[in-house]
C-alpha cells in the first residue's frame, strides 16, 4: 500500500513574549522533530501527556498552524505550501472530528445544514441531491433521520459525535484526524462511537490519525502507536509491538499507571512510576528527555539525546538502554 | 458484618430545583459505610454519585433538598445538626477533594494563607504553629520545596501539584473520612497513578474511611475493597470490588464492564449499552434501566425494586436475581 501522509521533520516552537515591546524571551519547543507515515486505511495514534506536542502535531497536519521548520506531504505534496484552489483539494481529503461536538458544532445550525454545508463548499450537488446524501450520512452513523431538523444543544454527546463524524466523512475524505473523539463521552457512548469509528474505517476505507491520551481508547483502534514524551517520539511501532513489548522505560510507566478493571490483573502487573513531573518545555533537559524522571538512567544519557533505535522493520525506540538489555 | 459501621444513610432521597423543572438526582438511597474502609461509588454521568458524596460532606448546593432520608453519623443524625455543628463536622470529621484542584483553591490566595487559615480557624494554634503544621502536611502529601508552595499561588503549581495541595488542606483538620470525587479525572494518567498511590498511603497513615467516586471501574479496581453502583440516582449493586467486576450481577453493571475498552488484550467490537438515561425529572417507577435492558419483563416497570442481599455483604436491585418486585 502506498504512503498517503508523511510527516517529516517536523518542529513548532512558539516563541514567549515579555515586556512591553514582546521581545521574545524564549521558545516553547511544542513539537521539536517528529516524522512518521501513515498508509491508506491504517490508523495510527499519537499517545502522550499533556505538554508532548501530540495536538500540536494533529494542528499542523490540518494547517491550523504553520510549522517552524519541516515537510507534512500528502500523497506527495506538501500540505504547508498549498496554495488557493490546492487548498480545497488538501481539505476534500482530510477532515477532522474535536472531543467537544458542541463547540464544533454552531449551535444555531440545524444538523441538516451542518451535514450539508461541505458538500455545498465542495461539491456540484444540487439541493435535493445533498438533502438524499444527508439522510444517508444520517443512517451511515446510526442517527434517525428525524436528527436532521434538530441543533445540536438538543442532541446528546454521542448523538452530536455522530453528527460530527457524519459532517467530516460528507465529502468523503480519506484520512480522518480524530483529537481525543471519545473523552467527552460517558464509557457506554464512548464504546458506541469507538464502534462506529471502526466501522466506518473498514466500510469507507479511511485512514485515521488518532490524538488521545486514554490508551485503551488507542489499543482498541489503532494499527500503529507512536508514543510522545516532550515533543518527541519516544517509541513508534505497531500496536502489538507496542502493548505487549513496549521497550522505552516511558512506554513502561504510561502503559503501567493505567488503571485496568479485572481483579486478576491488577496483581500480576509490574508497575513503573516515574517520580516528579515533566520538566519544562522551555528549558529540556541535556541528553534523553526522559534522563531526569528515568529510574534506569546513567550518565551516558544525560549527555546525548538518542536517536530512534531499530527493533524489527516497524518498532523503533529513542533509548539506548535497548541495546545494551 | 463485623466491621463497625461508621455512617449509615438510608432512604436518602434528594432533588434538585432548576428552570428546566425538578431534577430527581438520588432516589432511596441506603448504604452502610464501616470505619476504614475504602468503598467505590461507581456511576456515570447523571447517576447521582456526586450528589451522594455532596450530601454526606453536608455540602448541597442551595437548590438541592433532601425530600427524606437520614444519614446518621457516629448514632448523630446528620441533617439535624445546628449551623455550627455542621461546620465541625464538615472540617473535623469529614473533608472532600474534588475533580478540578484549581477551583478548591481562591486564586487570590497562596497556598500557605488556605492552610494556615484553616489550621487556624479548627485548632486556634498560633500563626508559627499553623506555619509548622502546613509545613508537615505539605510534606505528607510528598511535596518537595514545602516554603515555595506555602507562599505559590494557584496558578503556579501544575494540575499534580495542587491536586497533592488540596488533599493536604483536606487533611490539615484531621478528618475521620476522605470523600474524593474523581481526583484525578483531569490529571494525566502517570500523574493519576501518582495521585492514587498516595492516597492509599495516606488512608493508611491517618486511618481515613475513603470514599471514592469514580466513573473508572480500572480505579475502583486498585483502590476500593467495596463497591456501589449507581445508575439514574439508584443504588443498584453492591459488593466486594473484586465480585462485582469478575461476577456482575446486574444487567447494567455486566454491560458497564464490557464496554470499557481495555489495554490487556485484544476486543472485537466493543459491547454498548442502547439507548438513554431516563429523564430524571420523570423517572420510571420501577427499574431505572428497565427500557435500556435486554432481560427486562413487564414486572420490572410495575413498582419500585428493592435490592435484596444475594450472599453476605452482596446486594443488588434486580428481579432476575430475586429482588422483590
Amino acid at each position: 500500500m502506498s504512503v498517503l501522509l508523511e510527516v517529516r521533520e517536523l518542529v513548532k516552537h512558539f516563541p514567549i513574549k515579555s515586556g512591553l515591546f514582546g521581545r521574545v524571551t524564549g521558545y516553547v519547543r511544542a513539537v521539536d522533530g517528529v516524522s512518521f507515515k501513515i498508509n491508506g486505511n491504517t490508523v495510527f495514534s499519537l499517545v502522550g501527556e499533556s505538554g508532548s506536542g501530540k495536538t500540536t502535531t494533529l494542528r499542523c497536519i490540518l494547517r491550523l498552524i504553520e510549522p517552524t521548520s519541516g515537510e507534512i506531504l500528502l500523497d506527495g505534496r506538501d500540505v504547508v505550501r498549498l496554495k488557493g484552489k490546492e487548498v480545497k483539494w488538501f481539505r476534500r481529503n482530510v477532515q477532522a472530528v474535536f472531543q467537544n461536538p458542541f463547540l464544533s458544532l454552531n449551535p444555531r445550525m440545524k444538523v441538516r445544514d451542518l451535514i450539508g454545508e461541505p458538500l455545498k463548499t465542495h461539491t456540484e450537488m444540487s439541493d435535493d441531491e445533498i438533502h438524499r446524501k444527508v439522510n444517508d450520512l444520517l443512517a451511515m452513523v446510526g442517527l434517525p433521520s428525524a436528527v436532521a431538523n434538530q441543533h445540536p444543544p438538543s442532541l446528546s454527546g454521542g448523538q452530536a459525535q455522530r453528527v460530527a463524524i457524519a459532517r467530516a466523512l460528507s465529502i468523503e475524505p480519506r484520512l480522518l484526524l480524530l483529537d481525543e473523539p471519545t473523552s467527552a463521552l460517558d464509557v457506554s457512548v464512548q464504546a458506541q462511537i469507538l464502534n462506529l469509528l471502526m466501522e466506518l474505517k473498514e466500510r469507507l476505507k479511511l485512514a485515521y490519525v488518532l490524538v488521545t491520551h486514554d490508551l485503551s481508547v488507542v489499543r482498541y483502534l489503532s494499527d500503529y502507536v507512536a508514543v510522545m514524551y516532550l515533543g518527541r517520539i519516544v517509541e513508534v511501532g505497531s500496536v502489538v509491538e507496542i502493548f505487549n513489548d513496549p521497550k522505552h522505560p516511558y512506554t513502561l510507566a504510561l502503559l503501567s499507571s493505567i488503571p485496568v478493571p479485572d481483579p486478576n490483573v491488577k496483581r500480576l502487573r509490574r508497575r513503573l512510576t516515574l517520580p516528579g513531573e515533566p520538566p519544562s518545555p522551555i528549558n529540556l533537559p541535556h541528553g534523553c528527555r526522559l534522563s531526569s524522571r528515568c529510574p534506569y538512567a546513567s550518565n551516558e544519557c544525560m549527555v546525548k539525546e538518542p536517536d530512534l533505535i531499530r527493533v524489527s522493520d516497524t518498532h523503533y525506540v529513542r533509548c539506548i538502554k535497548v541495546v545494551k538489555g | 458484618m463485623s466491621e463497625e459501621s461508621l455512617l449509615n444513610i438510608s432512604n436518602l432521597t434528594i432533588h434538585y430545583h432548576t428552570v428546566e423543572g425538578v431534577i430527581k438526582a438520588v432516589r432511596n438511597v441506603s448504604l452502610n459505610v464501616s470505619r476504614g474502609e475504602s468503598l467505590c461509588i461507581v456511576g456515570e454521568s447523571g447517576s447521582g454519585k456526586s450528589t451522594l458524596g455532596l450530601a454526606i460532606s453536608l455540602s448541597l448546593p442551595r437548590n438541592a433538598v433532601v425530600v427524606e432520608g437520614s444519614m446518621v453519623y457516629e448514632g448523630v443524625d446528620l441533617f439535624k445538626l445546628s449551623p455550627p455543628e455542621r461546620q465541625r463536622y464538615r472540617g473535623r470529621e469529614i473533608s472532600m477533594i474534588f475533580q478540578d484542584p484549581a477551583t478548591t483553591f481562591n486564586p487570590l490566595f497562596t497556598i500557605g494563607e488556605h492552610l494556615v487559615d484553616i489550621l487556624r480557624h479548627h485548632f486556634g494554634v498560633s500563626m508559627d504553629e499553623a506555619v509548622a503544621r502546613a509545613i508537615e502536611l505539605l510534606r505528607k502529601v510528598q511535596l518537595s520545596d514545602q516554603d515555595r508552595i506555602l507562599r505559590a499561588y494557584p496558578h503556579e503549581l501544575s494540575g499534580g501539584m495542587l491536586q497533592r495541595a488540596a488533599i493536604a488542606t483536606a487533611l490539615s483538620t484531621n478528618p475521620k473520612v476522605l470523600i474524593a470525587d474523581e481526583p484525578t479525572t483531569m490529571l494525566d494518567v502517570t500523574t493519576q497513578s501518582q495521585i492514587l498511590e498516595l492516597i492509599n498511603t495516606l488512608k493508611q497513615e491517618f486511618g481515613l474511611t475513603l470514599l471514592l467516586i469514580t466513573h473508572n471501574l480500572g480505579i475502583a479496581n486498585e483502590i476500593c475493597n467495596r463497591t456501589v453502583v449507581m445508575y439514574a440516582g439508584a443504588l443498584i449493586e453492591e459488593g466486594p470490588t473484586d465480585e462485582i467486576l469478575l461476577n456482575p450481577l446486574h444487567p447494567y453493571t455486566a454491560k458497564l464492564i464490557k464496554a470499557v475498552p481495555t489495554i490487556t488484550k485484544e476486543q472485537g467490537r466493543l459491547s454498548y449499552i442502547p439507548g438513554m438515561l431516563p429523564d430524571l425529572r420523570n423517572p420510571p417507577a420501577g427499574c431505572p434501566f428497565a427500557e435500556r435492558c435486554e432481560f427486562a419483563t413487564r414486572y420490572c416497570n410495575s413498582s419500585s425494586i428493592k435490592r435484596v442481599q444475594v450472599s453476605p455483604g452482596r446486594r443488588v436491585a434486580c428481579i432476575l436475581h430475586g429482588a422483590e418486585a
